[in-house]
């Protein structure tokens, strides 16, 4: 194999003039030509700054480089030449960065829904690419370029899908787009940041394959960033851990994922939730907390002059479970299956259109709001989004006693407070915490504060949605620890929303399986994710990306 | 348990960011000197001497003839200093502040009884009969309602030109002094651009907070109600006002608020309806809050910073509409404004440039300042324009 790419000491360091960050740390590795090499790190590692610098796509004048080159072999035009001299990237002005943008090097980015230009057609978009790298092609040649492009990457009726605006397509869709037009000018390297985290994991795994496809037919080299341990393991040939800006190690993909030697990415892979090791569980034999029974949410849809309801989407459409004390029920599914609006509704967020929700023995599904109000007690939530969920402007020792007040927790503020400084303690923040606006925290302390808040009530329910999807692996070790402690400790009940199966492994007792609106599957975790029955089970759990081939989680 | 110093808040992060931008600093030390000007109004243009001594009697009979009105702008100022000094959070001791300064109001118009008649040539007549042992005057010695009869028809005079006199803005139609009457005048334009925008601003964000947070029918009324009062046109219920209740400086701060509010109103429903899908809203819903702590604890602080840009705009037009509206001849009868002063200088056969230059450069400069002061405000308070690389 030929050298395709060398990255050698690549120093990169951000700021705004005068203050510089060092984000980048002398990395240097070389993407051969067919090959993959994936750059993993947690967030702030410094992965994606290094794909930038490769590109020259950092915000002008907020970086510089004092080390390093970056050097790409082969600037022909048909790419599968091997060419005399290296283009040094790093010292390349303007006009042959854009001249190699798009032409010799493509880039695919993580979040397909605002990668595309929602007023050009996908047509017009891929035609721009080759108007600029290939002037000399006539309309018609670019047209069926772009057909073909298009079909390359199985989108289907390409034809008429060129004419179409990107709203049309599925997040899936606008991701295959999206190589289609990094692929159109058949570029030597492929740069890829994160370019399947955005999507459910039977999407995901169908992009992988993709594109594994295409690199090797065209024999592209491909530097592809990503969090994912399970993806490495599919796509990488060569793998390379980055921590605070260095690359740590790298080495075959065999080697690194089996037999790791740096001690940062050991503790990395043993933070897999598939890896945290289980305790031994009590079968579930407490008292139901809450049921639900066949309980629907339909949103209407409205058309025309009027705004007539002219049909219902069945958001959840019929789902009956319950959950136990000291039992944690997780709920599975791909986005859009309903498994947030269900988490919402039975907390009375969303008012459900049919069904009951019955709290301890009481039904709760007409209540009045004012009637809720106490009941809001014995159930709790935490949302997804470390960013948001706790209020900006209020110190976390409001956000903590507001709601104890309330609902008469304590007899004065005072107590209030040695309760929350109590709670803190129990997730496990210094107490000091207590008198700090929440953007002094990084999302994991975030997250547990808002665990916090959701036990300051002392509730024996509480939904968690999606909790540590936004978190790093070591980070999210530590949330599902916690909340599992939680629950066996003081046998709460936690209904934990989740897409990921890992997660699901390690924290749950027992699994739901939503498609559509509807529940598919139900069961014990382990005879759920060991003997699947029904078919869709049999696909996402088929298409989660795993560390051993075909080894059961 | 040990109290850890507060971080710094919000407020004060934006207030920092403000006062880095020249405008800003510019268009808030012209608003400054306005409100001191405004606050000591009769006491740096006055007819009525501030310190006399007349056949050995001392007397002050600026401060006698103090109104209510003025006890009341001096007393708010009084406030104000006396409650930076307590501490607590901003809001409380603005609650503070206002109660105090309606207490002040009370006082003021029940105490204060000045005398109404003014006989303004008194103190010149005592001064040339040689009575006065000791005199200390306000820097411009003419009240704004002193039309100097006891020196004859003077009528209007250009700045300095007057013999024996010192105008130095000039004399309006009637002989009043024009500097005087500015420095009054600053009253009602800072008071008519603060009342009127703060009507605005609590209505609009009570009509739409409850848009934006309960949406569906309550958030369709309240835009129609909101359309309604975008159609109608402020100047010309002014004017139909005027016409029927004649003319009142308070009646035209009720309109101009009363109409100028579905702006905000608008603004408030935008960020309400964002703000109500955040997660933070949604689990202090979860946690049983009432709903007003959701409303104005959890979600307007977190809406308000495009409002306060609103609003600094607002004041400046509310100043424009009074402006017009004296300028048109429809404001108020006999107290100053600079509106009603720019009509003087186009009235007469010659044109006055002395009675446009100067109000209509206070105007100018006075919407000016505060648009500065919107426009950093729009910057300090966006995200995007701060310094990044901090989280």
């Amino acid at each position: 194999m030929a050298k395709l790419l060398e990255i050698d000491g690549l120093v990169t360091e951000l700021g705004n003039g005068r203050d510089w960050v060092r984000a980048v740390a002398g990395v240097s590795l070389v993407v051969q030509r067919g090959e993959t090499v994936c750059l993993v790190g947690e967030s702030g590692s410094g992965k994606s700054v290094t794909a930038l610098s490769v590109m020259g796509l950092l915000p002008r004048g907020r970086f510089r480089h004092p080390q390093g080159r970056i050097r790409l072999h082969a600037e022909r035009a048909d790419g599968t030449q091997e060419g005399g001299e290296a283009l040094d990237l790093l010292g390349a002005d303007a006009a042959t960065l854009t001249r190699i943008r798009g032409a010799r090097i493509g880039m695919i980015f993580q979040e397909p829904m605002t990668s595309l230009n929602p007023v050009m057609t996908i047509g017009e978009q891929l035609g721009e690419v080759l108007q600029l790298h290939r002037p000399e092609l006539s309309d018609a040649a670019r047209a069926a370029r772009v057909v073909a492009a298009l079909e390359e990457v199985r989108i289907p009726d390409a034809v008429q899908r060129a004419k179409e605006y990107p709203h049309r397509l599925s997040g899936g869709q606008r991701q295959r787009v999206m190589i289609a037009m990094a692929l159109i000018c058949e570029p030597a390297l492929l740069i890829a940041d994160e370019p399947t985290t955005a999507l459910d994991v039977t999407v995901q795994a169908e992009i992988l394959r993709l594109m594994r496809e295409l690199q090797t037919r065209r024999g592209m080299g491909m530097l592809f960033i990503t969090h994912d341990f399970g993806v490495v393991a599919q796509i990488a040939d060569t793998v390379g851990v980055m921590q605070k800006g260095a690359l740590v190690e790298c080495g075959p993909v065999a080697a690194v994922l089996h037999a790791p030697q740096h001690p940062y990415t050991r503790s990395l892979i043993a933070a897999l939730p598939e890896h945290l090791p289980r305790g031994a569980r009590t079968p579930g034999g407490g008292d139901t907390l809450l049921a639900l029974e066949d309980l629907a949410v339909h949103f209407p849809v409205r058309r025309g002059l009027l705004r007539r309801v002219v049909d219902h989407f069945r958001a959840v459409d019929g789902v009956s479970l319950e959950v136990r004390a000291g039992e944690v029920l997780a709920l599975v599914g791909e986005s859009g299956c309903g498994k947030t609006t269900l988490g919402r509704a039975l907390l009375r967020l969303i008012e459900p259109t049919a069904g009951r929700v019955v709290l301890q023995g009481q039904d709760i599904t007409r209540h009045s709001s004012r009637a809720l109000r106490p009941l809001r007690r014995q159930m709790q939530v935490v949302f997804q989004d470390p960013g948001s969920s706790l209020n900006p402007r209020l110190p976390i020792v409001t956000t903590l006693v507001e709601p104890m007040r309330v609902h008469g927790i304590g007899r004065d503020d005072a107590e209030r407070r040695a309760r929350a400084a109590e709670l803190l303690a129990r997730v496990e923040m210094p107490p000091d915490s207590l008198w700090r606006y929440p953007h002094e925290f990084s999302g994991g302390q975030r997250q547990r504060l808002a665990i916090a808040r959701a036990l300051v009530l002392e509730p024996r329910f509480i939904v968690c949605d999606e909790v540590t999807s936004a978190l790093d692996v070591s980070v999210q070790a530590g949330i599902l620890k916690l909340l599992r402690r939680l629950v066996d400790e003081q046998r709460l009940g936690i209904l934990f929303i989740t897409h990921n199966i890992g997660v699901v492994a390690y924290l749950s007792d027992r699994v739901c399986v939503m498609q559509s609106g509807r529940v598919v599957e139900q069961g014990a975790t382990d005879e759920v994710l060991q003997r699947p029955r029904h078919a869709y089970t049999q696909v996402l759990l088929a298409a989660v990306p795993r560390l051993e081939p075909g080894a059961a989680p | 348990m040990t109290e850890v110093t507060a971080p710094r808040p919000w407020g004060r992060q934006v207030l920092a960011a403000l006062l880095r931008r020249a405008s800003a600093r510019l268009g808030l030390a012209w608003i400054g000197f306005l409100v001191l000007i405004a606050i000591f109004a009769p006491l740096l243009a006055n007819t009525h001497p501030l310190y006399m001594v007349v056949d050995g009697q001392a007397s002050s009979p600026a401060l006698a003839r103090l109104e209510a009105l003025d006890w009341l702008w001096m007393g708010g100022f009084g406030l104000a200093l006396v409650l930076r000094l307590v501490p607590g959070p901003f809001v409380k001791r603005f609650g503070l502040w206002l109660l105090g300064l309606a207490g002040t109001a009370a006082l003021a118009y029940g105490l204060a009884a000045p005398q109404t008649l003014t006989v303004y040539e008194r103190y010149r007549e005592l001064e040339a009969s040689g009575r006065i042992e000791a005199l200390v005057r306000a820097p411009i010695p003419y009240s704004p309602k002193d039309y100097l009869r006891d020196f004859g028809d003077t009528g209007i005079e250009a700045p300095l030109a007057a013999s024996g006199r010192t105008h130095w803005l000039g004399t309006e139609e009637n002989g009043a002094d024009v500097a005087s009457r500015m420095i009054h005048a600053t009253r009602v334009a800072l008071g008519i651009g603060f009342i009127a925008t703060g009507i605005a601003i609590v209505i609009g964000i009570v009509v739409g907070g409850l848009m934006g947070y309960f949406s569906g029918v309550v958030d369709m009324i309240g835009m129609r109600l909101v359309e309604i009062f975008e159609a109608i046109p402020t100047l010309f219920l002014l004017l139909t006002f005027v016409a029927f209740f004649g003319r009142s400086i308070y009646m035209m701060m009720v309109i101009i608020g009363i109409t100028s509010w579905s702006g905000y109103a608008r603004f408030v429903r935008a960020e309400f309806l964002k703000l109500r899908d955040q997660d933070f809203v949604q689990a202090a819903v979860a946690c049983g809050l009432p709903l007003p702590s959701i409303l104005f604890r959890h979600m307007l602080p977190n809406g308000l910073a495009p409002l306060l840009v609103a609003a600094s705009f607002g004041v400046a037009s509310a100043i424009l509409a009074e402006a017009t509206l004296s300028f048109l001849g429809l404001g108020l009868v006999d107290d100053p404004s600079w509106g009603q002063m720019l009509n003087q200088a186009v009235q007469s056969s010659s044109f006055n440039w002395w009675l446009a230059v100067f109000p209509g450069g206070a105007i100018f400069l006075t919407v000016f300042a505060y648009n500065l002061v919107g426009e950093a405000l729009r910057d300090a308070v966006d995200p995007h324009t701060q310094r990044g690389g901090a989280a």
